[in-house]
């Protein structure tokens, strides 16, 4: 079974400042990383791998910088690795980058990997574009927000998925598959590993290949049609804080009865006693007269 | 450079035809709180103001052919904004939620009619559909926009940077086709209810279409087993609509007849900061100064004392009801209805009242 895991450097969204004055993000300060879903997804395409065998092709589009995250994922057990990047790149958006990643992938002689894995969204955009739009170029099925992946014995030999994704509000959808199909993964699925030593040191030696991705033969982007410009980044004013200021007429006492409530409003309470059943009774009725049962 | 603009003369989305549209697809999921779509179409109505006359706000709808007829099932739900079209698409593949179903169904549409702009809230589904259409159609596309507006030429985008650590305000051009944005959740809430639905609030007219469709990349192998809701113990308690909180009265073997009885009720478990501390619950349902700040439409404190770190987190609750055999319980002056008295019992009590109900009936 052949794997590709598609792959972000990303900010670490803990290192990002913003400066309050001139709205300007600074770059310097960021802390790049594996964006968090993927690793995610990187872990999933690793443990299927261990349980089914196969190669697994980690690929990322980023510049010079993002080959940690290739190393990253060799040192995490991927087989083979590939950058692609053109300095052009750095206005492409999402759907241009997934148009530059499907074209990589067709590119190989033999066909589509069996599946191919995603993170749902990246730290930084947080467009939750690539996955889809990459599902899309290459005409394959895909499932987004991916939170249980389970690979299930099946009597043909043949690799059957038993998948989770989630919807609003905790509900989940389940549903069953075969590859070809394209995941994208939440960070939520796994734990990713840490890679031993041993292996860290191997994949810090490791060259990694580069890729052009205009030198592709399927590959022509229209930048002009898709892309944003930023017109202004500015920090988000911070939320008013609700403080609980007592009443000025209210007498000492009550005063710092209200303080002590943290603000929140005395009402008229109802107040009950009697034997257990007696309160149940109560209790349901009172539920039944204001419509929550 | 402000989001908020003045009308233009001819914009490029007029295409020289009367009126262009803008769209809002409607989402149907288990679980999607309804204002994820009314919030759409209130922001989509200003959107629309900003061009009276030359830009059309209109409602779709993708559904299974034979459901309840969409005056009684569609248009009551319009509660505050109402589109001036409705377009119903009938499938029989959308019954319910699938990727190619909607991809589908919608370059249909969009083939058939070309609106100017088309949104959608950015949930799971809609974050799944609209990116692929987009690639599929080759059509611009912002995801998880805060606002947006129309210029002469461009989208504008206010989105969030770095999961909130900065805003960004971007300019996607317009061509000719249309251009698919997807609307952050929550981020403008329920619009206000004018009036009732039935009374005073205009009709959307209301176009049907059952087109023949054709699901080139449907999976065969993709196989539904179904939606399973959240159970008490996982539903989120920002998002609960009721909790059911314990504390230290309720007691570790407590907990397990509290979140029976949540349940059965159709509500959250929660826990004060003793309750979490002891690891009775996950820390994530606890409420109050250091745990979450919740806004439920009924609230069950059980053993719980009422400290102001506790308070604090459920002053936006609207009804209150507390069990605790301490009169002098500062929860007891929040709370609508209180109840002296042993927590489980009460709980247990009202448990087999609810059950014995649901089977009598
Ligand atoms: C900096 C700081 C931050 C904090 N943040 C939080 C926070 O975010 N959230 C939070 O909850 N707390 C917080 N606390 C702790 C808070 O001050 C209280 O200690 C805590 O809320 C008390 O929890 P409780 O009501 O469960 O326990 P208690 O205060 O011990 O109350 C137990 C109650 O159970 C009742 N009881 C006893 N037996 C029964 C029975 N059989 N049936 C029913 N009732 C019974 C008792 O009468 C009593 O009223 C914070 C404290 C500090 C110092």
């Amino acid at each position: 079974m052949r794997i590709a895991v598609c792959l972000k450097q990303a900010p670490d969204c803990s290192s990002v400042y913003v400066d309050p004055v001139s709205g300007e993000v600074d770059r310097e300060r960021f802390v790049q990383t594996l964006n968090a879903a993927d690793a995610c997804a990187l872990e999933a395409a690793l443990r299927l791998k261990e349980q089914r065998g196969g190669s697994l092709f980690a690929l990322t589009l980023g510049p010079d910088e993002s080959d940690e995250v290739l190393r990253v994922a060799l040192a995490m057990g991927a087989d083979t690795v590939e950058r692609l990047w053109h300095p052009s790149a750095v206005d492409w958006g999402p759907l241009t980058i997934a148009a530059a990643l499907a074209a990589r992938l067709h590119a190989d002689s033999s066909s589509l990997p069996d599946l191919i894995f995603c993170g749902e969204q990246s730290s930084d955009w947080a467009s939750g574009t690539v996955g889809p739009a990459l599902a899309a170029y290459l005409g394959l099925p895909q499932i987004t927000g991916v939170i249980g992946l389970e690979a299930l014995p099946d009597p043909s030999g043949q690799l059957l998925l038993r998948v989770t994704r989630r919807l609003e509000r905790g509900y989940r959808e389940r549903l069953l598959t075969r590859p070809p199909l394209l995941l994208t993964v939440h960070e939520t699925l796994n734990e990713p590993r840490y890679p031993s030593l041993p292996a860290h040191l191997a994949a810090l030696q490791a060259t990694i290949a580069v890729c052009d991705p205009l030198s592709l033969p399927q590959f022509a982007p229209d930048v002009e049609a898709e892309e944003a410009t930023i017109i202004e980044v500015r920090i988000p004013r911070p939320r008013p804080h609700r403080l609980a200021i007592p009443d000025s007429q209210l007498s000492p006492f009550e005063r710092i009865g209200e303080i002590v409530s943290g603000g929140t409003s005395r009402r008229q309470t109802r107040l009950l006693e009697g034997p257990p059943e007696e309160l149940a009774h109560e209790l349901v009725r009172f539920l039944k007269e204001r419509g929550f049962v | 450079m402000s989001l908020i603009n003045n009308a233009a003369d001819d914009a490029v989305f007029m295409r020289g035809e009367s009126v262009a549209e803008l769209w809002v697809v409607l989402q149907e999921q288990e679980g999607l709180p309804p204002e994820y779509n009314q919030e759409v179409l209130a922001e989509a109505k200003e959107v629309a103001a900003q061009y009276p006359g030359q830009l059309q706000l209109c409602a779709v709808q993708l559904r299974a052919p034979l459901s309840s007829p969409v005056e009684k099932s569609t248009v009551p739900f319009f509660k505050a904004v109402v589109p001036e079209r409705l377009y119903v698409l009938e499938h029989p593949a959308l019954g319910r939620y699938t990727t190619e179903g909607y991809v589908a169904a919608l370059s249909w549409l969009i083939r058939e009619r070309t609106p100017a702009l088309i949104v959608t809230s950015a949930t799971v589904n809609g974050q799944d559909w609209a990116p692929r259409l987009a690639a599929q159609l080759g059509l611009p596309f912002v995801a998880r926009c805060l606002r947006f507006a129309l210029e002469q030429e461009a989208l504008l985008a206010l989105r969030a940077l770095y999961g909130g650590r900065a805003y960004v305000q971007t300019r996607t051009r317009l061509g000719r086709q249309p251009a698919l944005v997807t609307f952050a959740p929550g981020t403008r809430g329920t619009p206000p209810m004018t009036g009732s639905p039935a009374v005073g609030l205009p009709m959307p007219e209301v176009i049907t279409y059952q087109p023949s469709l054709a699901f080139e990349e449907r999976n065969p192998s993709l196989q539904h087993l179904g939606i399973e809701a959240p159970s008490a113990e996982e539903v989120e308690l920002e998002a609960a609509e009721k909790i059911v909180a314990g504390g230290r009265g309720v007691g570790r073997e407590g907990f397990a007849e509290l979140a029976a009885f949540a349940r059965l009720l159709g509500a959250a478990v929660g826990a004060s900061r003793v309750a979490t501390d002891r690891g009775w619950v996950e820390p994530e349902r606890q409420i109050g100064a250091t745990g979450k700040s919740v806004s439920p439409r009924l609230y069950i404190a059980c053993g719980i004392s009422g400290a102001a770190q506790h308070t604090s987190g459920i002053r936006e609750a609207q009804t209150v009801v507390a069990i605790n055999p301490d009169r002098n319980a500062p929860i007891f002056a929040l709370a609508d209805l209180g109840l002296l008295g042993d927590a489980r019992e009460i709980l247990r009590h009202a448990m087999q009242l609810l059950q014995e109900e649901s089977v009598g009936v």
